[in-house]
């Protein structure tokens, strides 16, 4: 094994757990999180030598997690047929203190949801969202605040839909 | 009202997303390293041999009716090895012929009927590093799963026995929830000290999870429709897969959690023969050849066209007897090439098991009766 690949491994054993947490924020599901984590390093260890040099390794990294999920995304939409109704996904939907807020980022687009995870998980500016996403600033703008737009009347809703239902008990007693 | 964005940045740094880093994921980032720059040394070596076996990469499989990504790779698209098959070792003559097999660590079990015992099996161990062989008396085995230091044994008489590899004999003994005149046999796969059985009623599947020193299963889940085949039990990203039969030739994929059995998700299938998990990915075989599905079932693609007999995975490839000319094809998922060819003979009936970069074959060979060999890398 040569220098290289010794450091590599470094990098691989350092930053596997926060890539799997960030491709978790980003798809939804730790499986799917594994496996792009998994392409995304493997991509990075045949071009170490040169990207340790000349890059930032981690942002290419999660650059292939975030082009992973979006070719991903686009390949696999399509129905299965189910025999029954699966009961609700254990592991997909882990028990987050904000179940609403979860259910609804699924619901975002690709694009506009691995904004949302660059900006309010790694905190990185709109630049740097940019780059990583290989889009213009002005886009990056765009994306984040159609999301958050989305988001927040989706969650409007659900509290309107909440008060609606709580209303009739408060009406009828006497 | 909490803003969005301070809700947002509370559920994306919660403790729940956190994703435990898989076991042997460092070992496989650099295998798959490896596996690619291969392929780059390949094409860049070999010049115009490439671009034409690029075109055959296409061309050949629609030939033949194959879609290019489900392609068995008969063409050499990639670095295509062989895993020569070394000599073979007799097992006891006091096995009629081989029924049931596992492998762990270069140790090889396996379970088939007695010559002189009418009704039981005989189990024979052969430890591949000293050659050493030795043999007990066990039930009718209907499937063993062996891990380092254990063997379960799904017996057909409705026994699930956890045998104790070091020292041998039995550790325990648990009643399987089955009809022991079903046409198949209760099924198991272990990993580390727990065990996952399905067993068929008569009219519904039971899957029960097992671990070693408990006294009884430490989850049990019950299934509508019966056990649809003996090779359709699987485990691997932290879940259990089975399947049971549908309406006419349907069948239905469960998938469960592998800690509770809570049920996850279902699909239904056309006739399944094989199930296999390994990088990632369930692999399911069908008269139509195989497909790899998502762990959490929500998506397919092609892998294989075409019957197979075989399937099992290791050392990051898909094994199965897709190609022309016999052989064992283990196929690299992430491209449906074949990586390589391992000289065992699928079609003479040998069992066979991946262990790690090796291919366990048992079979009964001329000259010889029941046997066992393996194909490692040239």
């Amino acid at each position: 094994m040569n220098g290289d690949e010794w450091s590599f491994d470094d990098f691989v054993r350092a930053r596997m757990p926060a890539l799997l947490r960030f491709a978790h924020a980003l798809t939804g599901d730790p499986h799917t999180a594994a496996d792009l984590v998994q392409d995304a390093l493997e991509r990075t260890g045949v071009r170490w030598s040169k990207l340790r040099r000349t890059d930032d390794p981690e942002a290419y990294v999660r650059r292939a997690i975030v082009n992973g999920r979006t070719s991903r995304w686009r390949k696999l939409r399509r129905e299965s047929l189910v025999d029954a109704v699966p009961e609700p996904r254990g592991q997909a939907d882990p028990a987050t203190h904000d179940a609403d807020l979860w259910r609804l980022l699924a619901t975002l687009p690709a694009r506009q949801r691995a904004v949302v995870v660059l900006r309010y998980y790694e905190d990185m500016s709109e630049d740097q969202i940019a780059r990583t996403l290989g889009c213009a600033p002005g886009t990056v703008k765009s994306q984040s605040s159609k999301a958050l737009a989305k988001l927040r009347a989706a969650l409007a809703d659900d509290d309107y839909s909440e008060r609606a239902e709580r209303k009739p008990e408060a009406t009828w007693s006497m | 009202m909490v803003d969005v964005e301070q809700r947002l940045r509370d559920l994306l740094t919660d403790d729940h997303l956190a994703v435990r880093v898989p076991a042997g994921a460092l070992d496989a980032v650099h295998a798959g390293v490896r596996r690619r720059r291969r392929r780059t040394r390949v094409v860049s070596a070999a010049g115009v041999v490439a671009v034409a076996a690029a075109v055959a990469a296409v061309v050949v499989p629609v030939a033949v009716g194959r879609t290019p990504h489900g392609s068995p790779g008969g063409v050499a698209t990639q670095a295509t090895r062989t895993w020569p098959a070394g000599p073979i070792t007799p097992l006891p003559a006091t096995i009629a012929s081989p029924a049931a097999m596992a492998v762990s660590r270069g140790v090889v079990w396996v379970a088939g009927p007695a010559v002189d015992r009418g009704g039981n099996d005989v189990l024979a161990r052969l430890d591949t590093a000293s050659g050493r062989v030795s043999t007990t008396a066990v039930g009718a085995v209907s499937d063993m799963a062996a891990t380092p230091r254990h063997l379960w044994l799904a017996l057909r008489g409705c026994t699930l026995e956890l045998h104790e590899t070091t020292h041998g004999g039995i550790v325990s003994t648990y009643p399987l929830p089955c009809d022991s005149r079903a046409g198949t046999g209760p099924v198991v796969t272990a990993n580390g000290g727990e065990a996952w059985v399905a067993s068929d009623d008569g009219s519904r599947t039971h899957v029960g999870l097992y671990a070693v020193g408990g006294s009884k299963p430490v989850a049990q889940r019950v299934l509508p429709g019966r056990l649809a085949g003996p090779h359709l039990l699987a485990i691997g990203g932290a879940s259990v897969y089975v399947v049971t039969r549908g309406r006419g030739d349907g069948a239905v994929l469960h998938q469960l959690s592998g800690t509770d059995l809570r049920p996850l998700a279902t699909i239904s299938l056309t006739s399944p023969r094989l199930m296999a998990y390994g990088s990632g990915h369930l692999y399911v075989a069908d008269a139509a050849g195989v497909v790899a599905l998502a762990p959490d079932l929500s998506s397919e693609r092609s892998l294989v066209s075409g019957s197979v007999t075989t399937l099992t995975t290791g050392d990051n490839l898909v094994w199965c007897d897709a190609v022309p000319g016999g052989g064992l094809a283990g196929i690299d998922p992430r491209t449906g090439k074949v990586a390589g060819i391992a000289e065992v003979s699928p079609d003479r009936g040998e069992l066979l098991r991946a262990d790690g970069a090796a291919i366990w074959a048992v079979g009964t060979y001329p000259g010889v009766g029941v046997g066992v060999r393996s194909a490692q890398p040239g």
